[in-house]
């Protein structure tokens, strides 16, 4: 098999899990959150009680996928270190701007699995919490949600650039 | 809103990019043709 092969599978399952999870993050971000208030609230569970933990579900392990297969990748190509120091020993914009892109990735990987997920299952009473705490974990989840729909902007840019533009492969 | 601050994230990490991937030896020759 052609040695090149084995990083295509896993750049392959990189780019597979990332869609899962980004797809997702944009579905809360663009479709849900900002239609909740239209929903009457007999109705409101439907969302709350089946589709988000689902969709959660799916987002989480998505988001551990990507950053699994991401570094395995990097691991593969040789350049794990490089990237992760945003090119300081070698001064190759293909290093700075896929570095720059992993940590934002990191953070909000980060971001999902030690804030987002714990304050959901919060507000959606999927674990026991007091009643005036709810508002505030949904808030803080929402609020952390959309910070990583922020950095996925500039995380992608760092993604694709380093590719096409700066020819790290 | 969410939109526009990740749009200003990565026109400074464009500007970071290219500042700090710059090759030490290019920026050099070219502060030293700079010199009178």
């Amino acid at each position: 098999m052609d040695a090149d092969f084995y990083p295509f599978i896993i750049r392959w399952l990189h780019v597979l899990n990332g869609v899962m999870w980004i797809g997702l993050l944009w579905y809360f971000n663009f479709v849900q959150i900002p239609n909740m208030s239209k929903i009457p609230d007999e109705q409101k569970p439907a969302i709350g009680k089946v589709i988000a933990p689902e969709a959660l579900f799916w987002l989480r392990w998505a988001a551990l996928g990507t950053l699994v297969f991401g570094l395995w990748l990097a691991t593969l190509n040789g350049y794990i270190v490089e990237v992760l120091t945003l090119g300081l020993g070698t001064h190759l914009k293909g290093h700075v701007s896929l570095g720059i892109g992993m940590w934002f990735g990191i953070i909000m990987a980060f971001n999902v699995w030690f804030i987002i997920w714990p304050n959901q299952k919060k507000a959606l009473g999927l674990v026991e919490c007091d009643p005036d705490d709810k508002p505030k974990a949904a808030r803080t989840a929402m609020l952390f949600s959309r910070t990583n729909t922020m950095l996925s902007i500039p995380m992608f840019y760092g993604m694709v650039s380093a590719q096409s533009l700066y020819h790290l492969s | 809103m969410t939109l526009v601050m990740g749009l200003i994230i990565m026109f400074i990490m464009m500007i970071v990019i290219n500042v700090v991937g710059a090759d030490p030896q290019v920026s050099t020759d070219l502060m030293n043709n700079l010199k009178p």
